[in-house]
């Protein structure tokens, strides 16, 4: 310690010109704004002196770094201190902590007049004193690192400096592989944790790296720079490796660590897309196709299949693959749900809150994208048709294979007071390549939410807390009003099925004329009926009171309920873009549902079996 | 190792890339003995010193001070160790106040009073600065420091390159004072062979790298003689088996490294030479003889 010390004593008496150049600096930031006769002096004295202080310390920071050691060694006047009984570390760190009190002292000194001038040290521009002094010690301590491996390199004038360009091109790509599918996925905490690590063992390689340096080096330069290049990149391998490991066990989290953020869309076939934030693993998005009947999944990637859908038969999953990470729009894929299918590109760019639709079977897909819509046959890959839409849509879906249907709403904002809203609907036939507007409807009502037959024929447009109108989906034609209203969908076959205030699930024919009603507990609300069989609807009700308990309710349309199970209640929709599909939910028996615990559970409604799939 | 040994090398190589600078190095310097390494330049001395101070790794061999491996235990023996370097290698802005103050702090053994006495007799005022001293006064100023620290082995690379008669005899005289006072071994590579040769116990002659003589300056001088004769006709010397055969006015001069009276009067019967005389060598001679060119190795 004590030989550390005499080291860096003498380093520092080396370079004390240092302290006459920062005082220079700092009598320089207090006499021009006087000179100058600024308006606010103070001021002026603040950011000069700031700016005086952070390029000077920086600056000698980068000279210290390229000149402390290398130049020594290369001056052949590393002998001048191995001559003596002093260890390699106690030069290494004596060099060190020369240099450290250089650049810390000389921002003191030049900074001085910014604090005589009146700046806060506890805030400075609005941000902590202590995250301005982090960042500084930082930069300064990363431009001293960097500067002396690259000093140290150049200077030894050895071909070892072409292994350390292709290690260094290795080191970037293996770093950036790593980070990569965190930084797709969303995952900024997690490339935060791994910046902040790999910088604190990668600070930690280069004084191991310097330390040796010149225990094995000593005033050899060639011999210097193979002991440093040696212990570097070793360090920096090891950090890739702790890195890599990290990175994989956050990226290749299993859908049992999606805890209770669980979020699932699903589909009529048996597949689902699962995802969330993986618990305990920082902010990464995993998505899975999760096969509800068997178990079986398979890893998507983060989230940067944003906008990422199913099918609503659950064969094809298409997603938007962002062209860069900076860029909010990519290329639409497409794949199978099948394991291991791969990604087809279909060349169709499209952004991740584009409105968008799917035909059942996911071989066409419609986009709005920047007011144009355009059609594309993703099988063929080939575009069906492309316009420019006049109107902003509000739910855009397939009512066929060759026909789009399109809502527009003049006014969509939601009010605490009924607004005027004045709702229009389009067709578009996409053999033809027709565009027309076929229907529309005034109303007033809070805010406007509409739910279609699967066909398009029908449609439910909410007028009022408990109030709604049955209206042709296509001419928007009021059909009926309804009232006590609670929730609205549509069986397979069209017709209009409404859960009302007065208990019971009310089955109309589509002209609106009520056919059965059929008496449910008493609750307080209902949330997500989706059609599981012909006929058969899962109906989630939530009881009120204080114990508020859920109970999953299956409704034969023709007999009644059938079974009632509780502590079961709709899982969370995927939050993937913009939902703009207003048909029902149509979904396999077993679907998945959350329990009041948080957990997971395949359930399925004819049977009333269930299975965990996240405890 | 013996442990009256305080150097003692092993097989040492150096190479610089293909190039071999030390070439199979095997010596000893006995405690106590001043030992005078010799070559001329490049011969590879500065490359075998710096191993010898554990600043430099041979490719292969073994170096050991004082019974330890130099090369791991190199900040230890420095303790040991005072060191006259080639080239002044103290940083030019220090002064010699702070040199001084510097080596002070980092020795156990450091008598102040050494230093600062031996400089008022060099007439070198502390607060000069060491880069505006002459090369005499800086090879001084490094005795100076090397001596203060009581050393059991004194190291001089060279320490009279650049220097006039009188610093080189200053020089000398205090390596004599201290070897009279305290006894210390010495390991000197020098070129200035007049000025070793009075101090020196035994010489080592490096020349491309390898050592090709190692031996006791008594032995050397007693086995290395210069034989010169007169003769019209070409005379076979080979009986006398000499290092070198050249001519020399009319007749020749051979040098003798292994000098033995009976076969020298068995040459000169059987040659038949008139005027045949032996001289014994100067360090100096015998160096050129062997390391001079045209010298056989």
């Amino acid at each position: 310690m004590n030989d550390t010390l005499v080291i860096a004593r003498r380093e520092v008496a080396e370079k004390r010109f240092v302290f006459v150049a920062a005082l220079a600096f700092a009598a320089i930031a207090v006499i021009i704004p006087f000179a100058v006769r600024a308006k606010h002096p103070a001021e002026f004295i603040v950011i000069l002196s700031m700016v005086c202080a952070l390029n000077f310390s920086l600056g000698l920071s980068a000279v210290l770094g390229g000149s402390i050691v290398g130049r020594d060694i290369t001056a052949g006047r590393m002998s001048f201190y191995f001559a003596r009984p002093v260890s390699a570390l106690s030069i290494w760190f004596g060099k060190l902590a020369a240099a450290a009190l250089l650049v810390v002292a000389s921002f003191v000194i030049i900074a001085v007049p910014a604090v005589a001038a009146g700046m806060p040290l506890n805030r400075i521009w609005g941000t902590s004193g202590l995250v301005w002094a982090g960042m500084f010690l930082s930069a300064a301590a990363g431009l001293f690192f960097v500067l002396h491996a690259a000093g140290t390199m150049v200077r030894s004038r050895s071909a070892l400096i072409v292994l350390d360009f292709v290690a260094a091109v290795v080191a970037g790509w293996c770093g950036w592989m790593i980070v990569r599918p965190l930084v797709e996925g969303g995952a900024t905490r997690a490339v935060n944790a791994i910046a902040g690590g790999a910088s604190i063992l990668l600070v930690a390689g280069f004084l191991a790296a310097g330390a040796w340096q010149l225990a094995d080096g000593r005033t050899d330069r060639r011999r210097s720079h193979a002991a440093f290049s040696k212990v570097f990149w070793g360090s920096v391998a090891v950090v890739l490796l702790i890195a890599a490991s990290f990175g994989g066990w956050v990226v290749f989290a299993p859908p049992s660590a999606l805890g209770k953020t669980a979020e699932a869309e699903m589909s009529s076939g048996n597949m689902a897309l699962l995802a969330g934030t993986a618990e305990g693993r920082f902010d990464f998005h995993p998505q899975f196709l999760y096969n509800i009947a068997t178990g079986d999944y398979e890893r998507l990637g983060g989230a940067w299949h944003y906008g990422g859908v199913l099918s609503r038969d659950g064969s094809k999953f298409i997603a938007v693959e962002r062209t860069s990470m900076r860029a909010n729009y990519g290329e639409v894929v497409i794949r199978d749900t099948k394991p291991g299918s791969p990604f087809v590109g279909t060349s169709i760019m499209a952004g991740g809150f584009d409105y968008h639709a799917e035909s059942n079977d996911g071989s066409r897909i419609a986009i709005v994208r920047d007011g144009n819509l355009s059609v594309y046959d993703t099988v063929r890959r080939q575009s069906l048709g492309s316009m420019r839409l006049q109107v902003r849509p509000h739910a855009i879906f397939f009512t066929s294979a060759d026909s789009l249907r399109i809502y527009a709403v003049d006014n969509e904002a939601g009010r605490s007071d009924p607004q005027p809203r004045h709702l229009e609907s389009y067709d578009y036939d996409i053999p033809a390549r027709a565009f027309s507007r076929v229907g529309e409807l005034k109303f007033e009502s809070r805010f406007v939410t509409l739910t279609t037959s699967d066909d398009g024929s029908r449609l439910f447009v909410r007028t009022g807390p408990h109030e709604a109108m049955l209206c042709d989906g296509r001419t928007l034609q009021p059909i009926a009003t309804l009232t006590q209203f609670r929730r609205g969908t549509f069986l397979r076959d069209g017709r209009p099925v409404m859960v009302l205030q007065d208990d019971t699930v009310t089955i109309a024919n589509r002209d609106g004329a009520v056919v059965n009603k059929i008496a449910i507990p008493k609750h307080a609300g209902v949330y997500g009926i989706a059609e599981v069989a012909p006929g058969k609807l899962v109906v989630p009700i939530v009881e009120g009171g204080k114990q508020s308990a859920w109970h999953a309710l299956l409704v034969d349309v023709d007999r009644g309920v059938l079974r009632s199970d509780p502590d079961l209640h709709p899982v969370v929709p995927v939050s993937n873009g913009i939902a703009s599909d207003p048909r029902p939910t149509v979904i396999a028996p077993t679907m998945l549902m959350t329990t009041p615990g948080g957990s997971l559970v395949a359930w399925n409604a004819l049977t009333g079996e269930r299975r965990d799939v996240i405890r | 190792m013996n442990e009256n040994e305080v150097i003692r090398l092993g097989g040492v190589t150096v190479r610089y890339g293909r190039k071999v600078a030390v070439d199979n190095v095997t010596l000893s310097v006995p405690r106590g003995s001043v030992y005078a390494l010799l070559g001329r330049n490049g011969a590879g001395k500065s490359s075998l010193v710096r191993c010898l101070l554990g600043q430099q790794k041979p490719a292969s061999g073994t170096i050991d001070l004082f019974g330890e491996n130099v090369w791991r235990r190199r900040a230890a023996l420095m303790e040991r160790v005072g060191i006259v370097a080639e080239e002044a290698d103290a940083p030019p802005e220090m002064s010699v106040a702070a040199l001084t103050r510097f080596c002070a702090a980092l020795y156990t053994r450091w008598d102040q009073e050494l230093v600062d006495d031996r400089l008022r007799r060099f007439g070198i005022t502390p607060a000069s600065r060491y880069g505006e001293l002459s090369k005499g006064q800086k090879k001084q100023v490094a005795l100076a420091l090397a001596l203060a620290m009581s050393p059991d082995l004194l190291i001089l690379d060279d320490p009279t390159l650049g220097l006039d008669v009188v610093a080189r005899r200053s020089l000398f005289e205090e390596v004599i004072s201290e070897l009279a006072d305290r006894g210390i071994s010495v390991l000197m590579t020098t070129h200035d062979l007049a000025g070793v040769e009075a101090i020196a116990d035994r010489v080592g002659i490096m020349k491309s790298g390898r050592l090709v003589l190692d031996d006791s300056m008594e032995a050397l001088k007693s086995r290395f003689r210069r034989i010169r004769y007169a003769s019209a006709a070409a005379i076979d010397a080979s009986a006398l088996a000499p290092a070198a055969v050249r001519a020399w006015g009319s007749g020749g001069e051979a040098i003798v490294t292994n000098y033995d009276d009976v076969a020298f009067e068995r040459f000169r019967s059987a040659s038949n030479v008139a005027g045949a005389e032996v001289s014994a060598m100067s360090l100096e001679e015998i160096f050129i003889a062997i390391a001079g060119e045209g010298a056989e190795s």
